[in-house]
């Protein structure tokens, strides 16, 4: 059995070295198309989140609406969206937008909501504007709270974005679709792995980041 | 002029069935620390957030040297106002400096002067210079209250708001915090509307008292008035004030005088002689008013007595 696996992953080592330039370039692939998806879900999610935070309205529609999205696999989205998009690299993209999106929203909306009363208080109560009081309070405090959100859909999406490779987007995914194709479990490897380390590291680096911006306990 | 003006105001949160603030009319003046009195959901807080309109009456108006409020672009009258409230509510994430320098921030003073500001205000509410970096979760309760009295005085502000700022604070500390009020009231004197429902604390720092009972004013009084006569049993059983005589009563004069020095113009003063009670001193204060009474060894002055000295006998806080 350990043997065996041992073996393999020998295999997906030379398959590897063999292969350098395809799988970088997958890798950048990968990176990029989860980058995509991620930046756009934040661009969109976090404006939306401080937005359902403050009206009952935009909470009510959006928060049902994103709830009901989480309940559709990402592969399922997928192929919805083929028939519209084709068998693209946009594709790709707005599925995993799509799969990015819920845990940044959620968070982001929690994050406003539970923004302590009294410092926000403080804030009107010594003449800041709402903009002033979204810029220099409300949003560093929300931070923290926001980047778990982030890290959470960075994970999805960095793990689903093999799915890619069954439009023809390239990434990672490129070597599992391979893999399952010529029943190869070393060119599977070639991408479970990495994706693996990468989701491990950005993981990290963002748990990082988040323990730099939040404010100071003690 | 008075600092504060309020005209008829009153104020009905929506859905509920009875005012939370009832037709008040009330003047506070310039330079004095003015307390709002009374039991929880009395609507202390609804009306002191109507001065700086975190909320807005339903009907009436309220004035700030004269002028209407409503007048004035709500950020900008919100800057001129001191604001601290019971939870302090001290950015987390900006150093003690940063907090303090929030309204000299927005009010556009350049870095240096308001780095000077910064260090005086650290002088003034006797905290140490180098909690200038340091973060509020890093101070204790009562540190953190100095902080947010710095900040509220940052922009040198006529009008204070204080919403029971020593409310969550150890008695000992929230002692030495009033006492420092009142230093730097003698300083600095500012106008400051204040809120408690802690009948020693108003005792203590009020130049008037004012008693709100469900949203009405029962009765607007120094507290020595406000002790000699209650104005219904309301004011008398929520000041206690049977009880705090009664014990005035206990005290004599030489336990409490001051040995008589210059500034004391003895010609019309009311005189008492040596053993005299001090329920007897607190009712020559109320008739005709004086603050001062003069005690007398075998008809010489000695030594005098102001209602400063009544205050800080333990009695009044029973
Ligand atoms: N935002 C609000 N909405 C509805 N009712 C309120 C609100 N704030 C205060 N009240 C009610 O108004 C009354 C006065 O409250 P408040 O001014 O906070 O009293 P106090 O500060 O004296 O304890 C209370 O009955 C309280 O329940
Ligand atoms: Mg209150």
């Amino acid at each position: 059995m350990v043997d065996t696996l041992i073996h393999t992953l020998w295999q997906s080592y030379l398959y590897f070295l063999n292969r350098q330039t395809e799988f970088w370039g997958a890798v950048v692939d990968h990176l990029i198309l989860a980058g995509i998806a991620i930046g756009l879900a934040i661009l969109v999610c976090v404006p939306l989140g401080i937005w359902t935070s403050k009206s009952r309205f935009a909470s009510l529609t959006l928060m049902n609406l994103v709830n009901g999205l989480r309940v559709i696999p990402s592969l399922a989205v997928l192929f919805l969206i083929i028939p519209y998009l084709g068998l693209t690299s946009t594709s790709a993209i707005v599925a995993l937008t799509i799969l990015a999106m819920p845990p940044v929203l959620i968070n982001t909306d929690a994050a406003f909501r539970t923004l302590e009363p009294a410092i926000i208080e403080a804030a009107r109560g010594m003449g800041m504007s709402a903009f002033q009081r979204l810029i220099k309070v409300e949003f560093p405090l929300a931070i923290p709270v926001i980047l778990t959100g982030v890290r959470i859909s960075a994970v999805d999406v960095i793990a689903s974005a093999t799915l890619a490779a069954f439009v023809g987007s390239g990434g990672l995914g490129i070597y599992i679709t391979r893999g399952f194709a010529l029943y190869d479990y070393s060119i599977l490897f070639v991408g479970a792995i990495p994706v693996a380390l990468i989701t491990l590291a950005v993981e990290g680096l963002l748990a990082l980041l988040q323990k730099t911006l939040q404010p100071i306990k003690t | 002029m008075a600092a504060i003006q309020f005209v008829n105001v009153s104020k009905q949160y929506p859905g509920t069935t009875a005012p939370a603030v009832d037709n008040i009319t009330l003047e506070i003046p310039e330079g004095s620390i003015v307390v709002l009195l009374g039991p929880s959901g009395c609507g202390k807080t609804t009306l002191l957030k109507m001065v700086n309109r975190l909320h807005e009456p339903t009907s009436g108006k309220i004035l700030l040297d004269g002028v209407d409020i409503q007048s004035i672009p709500v950020n900008q009258l919100r800057r001129n106002i001191g604001y601290v409230i019971q939870q302090v509510g001290l950015f987390p994430h900006l150093s003690i400096a940063k907090n303090i320098a929030v309204v000299p921030d927005l009010l556009g003073w350049d870095r240096q002067r308001i780095n000077q500001r910064v260090n005086e205000l650290l002088d003034l509410v006797h905290l140490p210079l180098d909690f200038r970096n340091r973060y509020p979760a890093q101070l204790s309760g009562g540190q953190q209250q100095r902080v947010g009295l710095a900040r509220a005085l940052a922009a040198d502000p006529e009008v204070m708001l204080m919403d029971e700022p020593f409310g969550a604070i150890d008695a000992i500390t929230r002692e030495s915090l009033q006492d420092q009020l009142l230093e730097l009231q003698r300083r600095l004197k500012k106008t400051i509307l204040f809120v408690t429902h802690d009948v020693e604390e108003a005792l203590k720092l009020a130049d008037e008292i004012i008693v709100l009972d469900k949203g009405r004013l029962v009765q607007k009084d120094t507290p020595c008035n406000l002790l000699a006569n209650p104005a219904g049993d309301f004011v008398r059983q929520l000041l206690n004030t049977d009880d705090r005589i009664r014990q005035l009563s206990l005290v004599r004069v030489e336990t409490v005088m001051k040995p008589l020095d210059s500034t004391i113009h003895s010609n019309r003063l009311p005189r008492v002689p040596l053993g005299t009670d001090l329920k007897r001193v607190l009712s020559l204060m109320l008739s005709p008013a004086s603050d001062t009474v003069l005690v007398c060894q075998e008809g010489n002055p000695i030594g005098y007595i102001t209602f400063e000295e009544l205050r800080k006998v333990g009695c009044l806080s029973a």
